[in-house]
């Protein structure tokens, strides 16, 4: 294509410029404002900025067990999305063959992506007296409290919320891979058992790690299924602090230092992401 | 605004796998335990639905309260305002979208310069940025240095923008990158101009990635209120109302049916493209 090669380096640019213009001013000098708003004593950004490291120890010596919760209910919710979200995909894959039971089973899968919000509500209306097992509950002896606003059904919600992103990064992985392999297994006498360690498992590796960090980053920054299905304690997650530090309290230092640690997070988890996919990539070719 | 990664633009392949007789489920060992799972799991994913239809459908707060279509009858009416701001909100973002994101994918794929994978990889970095952290920065940044975006609807919609661009920008990507390049040189040489085919040869093949991307926006735009929380001001829409009576009253019918409205909408926008496009290029590939 040289005609298009002649032009010169003016062209791309032109096409590109607004939106790099438009992400530098929204999504970089925002997350500039973060950094700095985060070292700089509260009330001073306007005249003659202080800056303290305060709210950065504040929350290394308060926030310790926060960000300890946040990392066990994203790390249990991303465990129970891979054991259950793998035999999931690998019977959607392999086991359904009718076309309209298969795009029935993805369509369902389609609801979490509107948001954890729906998922809280839903659990709550189903819950609270009046919903639809409020009856089943009564009958089992079972307070509804007992479920509702624990930190069990918080890993429950964010399990559901993200199992349908494990499903489908397995589903591409499964795709991509020979169904040969498992049947030459089959035939040469591996019990179901031995399949999936030997043959299964391994070649799926890299689908199910992609699946498992979106899952974990999901889960970490999740905001409504811990604010609206958590009790107080399991409120103290690091999504959920961060807005009612900002919004609640307006004390933006501390929210601020703690939206850089998810920054921080946010930036390691790109890193690996990019780095399997291009794992994956490589051994679809080979 | 992570929720979604580009996995999900994929069009749904109907027979990826080769078949092989004897496979069928009901001749395997494991073959009900199979189907057992499967139904469980689609319980599960149906019950919250359930749940807020069931909630919606009383005449009003109380537990035992009549049957009653009237909370639906009533959105329009209850909700109408805020109702108005989403649908503002959505299609401008849409707009802008499509804007700024078919030139730069256009660049970004068709063009060669230094730099191009690295710049494409800090433009869809907003991807794994949660929105937690969005709706922060940009109060900070309205706050401190766009002082006229505060409490404005241009201000809501340009964080949506930023938020959802790369849904729009990724799959225009792949399917332009899915383009053999015959067909634009094909105009070149035979006299148009660079727009002209453009707009004629290029645009046209671009339609899935189109489709796609709007489909994406729309579903997290009308659906999002945790962006909209930090930057809203006065301009509340559907589903921050709907996090703000969750948050701060009971289940009330009404929140209950607003829920269940969005929802749907959502569902229906998702089946009504999907079948769209694959009728269309399905039927066109089969042919």
């Amino acid at each position: 294509m040289g005609r298009w090669r002649r032009v010169g380096a003016a062209w791309p640019l032109g096409l590109i410029a607004p939106l790099a213009i438009l992400a530098t001013a929204l999504m970089v000098v925002p997350l500039v404002c973060v950094g700095v708003v985060s070292v700089t004593e509260a009330d001073t950004f306007f005249f003659a900025p202080k800056y303290t490291g305060e709210n950065y120890s504040a929350f290394f010596d308060r926030y310790g067990a926060l960000f300890g919760r946040s990392f066990v209910n994203a790390g249990l919710a991303t465990l129970a999305a891979a054991l259950v979200g793998v035999p999931f995909a690998y019977i959607l894959e392999r086991r359904v063959y009718q076309p309209a039971l298969r795009t029935a089973l993805r369509a369902l899968l389609v609801f979490p992506l509107f948001g954890g919000l729906y998922i809280a509500y839903g659990a709550r209306s189903l819950l609270l007296s009046g919903g639809a097992l409020a009856p089943v509950l009564r009958a089992l002896d079972i307070e509804a409290t007992d479920i509702l606003y624990t930190r069990g059904l918080v890993i429950f919600g964010l399990a559901l919320y993200t199992l349908p992103f494990m499903v489908l990064n397995v589903s591409a992985a499964l795709e991509r891979i020979d169904p040969a392999y498992e049947e030459a297994a089959e035939v040469l006498g591996a019990g179901l058992a031995r399949r999936w360690r030997k043959v299964i498992l391994p070649l799926l590796r890299p689908g199910i790690a992609i699946g498992c960090v979106i899952c974990f980053s999901l889960s970490l920054g999740e905001f409504a299924v811990p604010k609206l299905v958590g009790g107080p304690a399991d409120q103290k997650v690091l999504s959920v602090v961060v807005a009612e530090r900002a919004l609640g309290v307006q004390d933006y230092g501390l929210a601020a230092a703690l939206g850089m640690a998810l920054v921080a997070i946010a930036f390691v988890v790109t890193y690996v992401m990019t780095r399997l996919s291009r794992e994956q990539f490589r051994e679809a070719r080979a | 605004m992570s929720a979604i990664n580009p996995e999900m633009m994929r069009e749904p392949q109907s027979a990826p796998i080769r078949r092989r007789r004897g496979h069928r489920p009901g001749r395997r060992r494991g073959g009900l335990l199979a189907y057992l799972f499967l139904a469980a799991m689609s319980l599960l994913y149906v019950a919250p639905l359930v749940g807020m239809v069931v909630a919606s459908l009383h005449a009003s707060v109380r537990v035992d309260a009549p049957f009653s279509v009237a909370p639906y009858g009533d959105l329009i009416q209850r909700y109408g305002h805020e109702l108005g701001v989403s649908v503002r909100v959505t299609v401008a973002t849409i707009l802008i979208n499509l804007m700024l994101t078919i030139p730069a994918a256009y660049g970004l794929s068709r063009l060669h310069f230094r730099g191009r994978d690295l710049l494409l990889s800090a433009l869809t970095a907003a991807l794994f940025i949660p929105p937690v952290i969005f709706g922060l920065a940009l109060l900070l940044a309205y706050g401190l240095v766009f002082k006229d975006l505060v409490d404005t609807l241009g201000g809501l919609i340009l964080a949506m923008v930023v938020g959802t661009y790369p849904l729009m920008l990724l799959p225009l990507i792949t399917v332009l990158r899915g383009i053999p390049p015959v067909y634009e040189e094909a105009g070149l040489v035979l006299g148009a101009s660079r727009i002209r085919v453009f707009l004629r040869v290029t645009l046209p093949l671009m339609a899935p990635g189109i489709v796609a991307g709007v489909l994406l926006t729309f579903i997290i735009v009308w659906n999002e209120f945790l962006v909209t929380l930090f930057v809203a001001g006065t301009n509340i829409t559907a589903p921050l109302l709907l996090y703000n009576r969750i948050a701060f009253s009971g289940i009330q019918p009404s929140t209950a049916a607003l829920a269940v409205f969005l929802q749907t909408t959502s569902f229906v926008a998702i089946a009504v493209f999907t079948l769209a496009v694959n009728r269309r290029y399905a039927g066109r590939a089969a042919r």
